[in-house]
């Protein structure tokens, strides 16, 4: 719960300005708060002192006493004599008492507790709403022989501390002022430092952005000699690094199969010969010697072996260099695949299950030669019967070539269309170039759909072919 | 959370620590202490004696403040406060006199009946009296009536 609350606070821009308004905050407490603190203690203890060094200073007028216990007549001019304009006295002898009655109740029993004890004592009190001041004190009398004793006439004097109040309080809206104009300024500067962090951060984000699009050439700006400067210049130098590196690898892969394509062609024009020669002493065989006759057979088959490799090489560089296009055609799928079945000779070695009426738009060439690949492997290297399924789901069409053989191992699964893979090491001469599968996984890929190899649950390979089912409308 | 809690707590003591607040108390220097003009004379209440200040034009010798006291009794305003006196009509007039062979209190009654209170009245005020002519109280007090003389007394219990 508090992680969704504090999710938008991760921001850096938000983390700076918090971090700068805290720490302005808690410094101009810290700083304002304590001059505050120490300048009201001052300012409270200058006129509390004062107060009391001024009424101390005014009792020693109203000595010598004349009369103890004192009548309510000499209790008058004991008060007369220590009133003066900022304060106002009352004058305590037992029950009797003279000068301000409401103040009576301002006096704490604390407070006469203290001076009972014999000293000047002080309090400040909130005289009906507003700060004040009672300093208390007991008139004492020496006698004619030295001793000291209470006189029993308490003098309390009260003093407002409005003055004083007020000026803690200019005190106190100085301390706010200041500090509200310190984190305007603090904030200020966080968004300036939050830009100048921020702004570089958004440009490197943006630029491994296009990198990873694939724009090698991006490079950011390096500006001044900071951290993030250092940043942009590791980001530059590894985007140069990179791209060095892509421009030289698509130079020799384009090389390479460049190099393919030219084989291929080169050999195309005396394979040509070849097999003309070749198919000339096929016919003638039968007349020959048994054992010249045999190499002529051999012969034969390897130039028909190489020129289906030379061709499906021819094939496979024309996906590699992005020539090769559909040429797509209304057909009926069943009938297409029974042909391509018929014309290899496998309409009797194959179960099939091929609902007619599924009309397509494909390239009955590419179509041939995936099926064809496929039913190809399944009879080399599966175990009979192999079936051929076509059926629809909405928007796809699909064919499914299964066998039961022993199906494929988890260490040819994910490499079996690869080039030139061949699972069983020992056959390495086997009839096929190696590249058939190959071929039909981009002529699938060609029509933008999908070839995927598996395995049967009831064992067996299962390839099945996913091709986009653009229905051919009436 | 427990930061902005912090910080909440530290911004409210900021609100509340504003303006003046009333303090306990604070004690300050002794209580401040003056002569007195007058003459000292003791009486009782709840049988103790407790010091009164006479107002005087002039000064008393020590004769004079013993008749006030043995002869005048207590005024108006030291009855208010519930002062009275232990000794009986008609123990003046008394002479208070000061020599070599000790201070001599001269009274019109016997001493010896008298009650402790009213002994220590004669006491208080004698000691308290002299003081002023003389600088020391130590010399014992002999309290000499008609047919009697009582003393040295003990010094009187409520001067130092």
């Amino acid at each position: 719960m508090i992680q969704r609350v504090l999710a938008p606070i991760r921001g850096l821009r938000v983390r700076l300005l918090l971090g700068f308004a805290g720490l302005c905050i808690i410094t101009a407490t810290l700083v304002a708060g304590g001059m505050y603190v120490y300048a009201r203690r001052v300012i409270l203890q200058q006129a509390q002192d004062s107060a009391v060094f001024a009424l101390t200073k005014q009792i020693r007028s109203v000595y010598p006493l004349h009369t103890l216990p004192p009548n309510q007549q000499s209790l008058a001019v004991i008060q007369d004599g220590l009133v003066t304009k900022d304060s106002s006295v009352r004058v305590e002898y037992g029950n009797q008492s003279v000068g301000n009655r409401d103040a009576a109740s301002l006096i704490s029993a604390d407070l006469r507790a203290e001076i009972s004890k014999g000293h000047v004592a002080w309090q400040r009190v909130d005289w009906s709403g507003a700060p004040g001041l009672v300093v208390g004190t007991e008139l004492m009398v020496k006698g004619a022989n030295g001793d000291v004793r209470s006189s029993g006439v308490d003098v309390f004097a009260f003093y407002d501390l409005g003055a004083e109040a007020q000026s803690i309080a200019q005190l106190a809206y100085l301390a706010w002022g200041i500090g509200a104009v310190v984190l305007v300024m603090a904030m200020l500067l966080a968004i300036a430092v939050a830009r100048s962090v921020l702004g570089p951060v958004r440009e490197l984000r943006t630029a491994a952005g296009r990198l990873g699009a694939g724009e090698l050439s991006t490079r950011v700006p390096v500006r001044g000699s900071d951290e993030l400067a250092e940043v942009a210049q590791t980001f530059n130098n590894t985007a140069q690094a990179l791209e060095g590196h892509v421009v030289e690898l698509r130079r020799m892969e384009a090389d390479a199969r460049r190099f393919v394509a030219d084989v291929s062609h080169e050999l195309r024009t005396p394979l040509a010969a070849m097999i003309a020669v070749v198919d000339v002493l096929d016919e003638q065989a039968a007349q020959l010697p048994e054992l010249t006759g045999e190499a002529v057979r051999l012969v034969s088959q390897g130039t028909h072996n190489l020129t289906r490799l030379v061709n499906d090489l021819i094939e496979v560089t024309r996906f590699d260099s992005g020539t090769a296009a559909l040429a797509l055609d209304e057909i009926d799928l069943a009938v297409a695949i029974m042909a391509t079945l018929r014309a290899r000779g496998w309409s009797g070695e194959v179960r099939t299950d091929l609902p007619g009426g599924v009309l397509a738009r494909v390239d009955p060439r590419r179509l041939d030669v995936i099926v064809a690949n496929l039913v190809g492997n399944a009879l080399r290297h599966g175990a009979p019967p192999v079936t051929v399924r076509l059926r629809t789901e909405p928007g796809w069409l699909i064919v499914e070539v299964g066998d039961h053989g022993p199906g494929l191992s988890d260490e040819v699964l994910p490499k079996v269309f690869n080039r030139f893979y061949k699972a069983d090491t020992a056959r390495t001469r086997s009839e096929g170039s190696g590249l058939g599968l190959a071929i039909s996984w981009e002529n699938a890929r060609l029509h933008r759909g999908s070839l995927v190899a598996a395995n049967q649950p009831g064992g067996g390979a299962l390839f099945t072919l996913r091709l986009p089912l653009i229905e051919v409308t009436e | 959370m427990r930061r902005l809690l912090g910080l909440a707590v530290l911004l409210g003591l900021a609100c509340v620590g504003c303006g003046v607040q009333p303090s306990g108390v604070i004690p300050g220097d002794p209580a401040p202490t003056g002569p007195v003009n007058g003459v000292t004379l003791y009486f009782v209440r709840n049988g103790e004696v407790v010091p009164t200040l006479r107002a005087t034009d002039t000064a008393l010798t020590p004769t004079e403040a013993m008749n006030l006291l043995l002869t005048g009794g207590v005024d108006d305003q030291e009855r208010a406060v519930g002062l009275s006196t232990d000794l009986p009509p008609g123990a003046g007039p008394a002479t208070l006199t000061n020599d070599a062979t000790g201070t001599t209190l001269t009274i019109a009654v016997d001493p010896g009946p008298l009650r402790p209170a009213a002994k220590n009245q004669l006491v208080c005020t004698a000691q308290s009296a002299l003081a002023q002519e003389f600088a020391t109280t130590s010399v014992g007090l002999f309290i000499v009536g008609p047919d009697e003389r009582i003393g040295p007394m003990s010094r009187c219990p409520v001067i130092g």
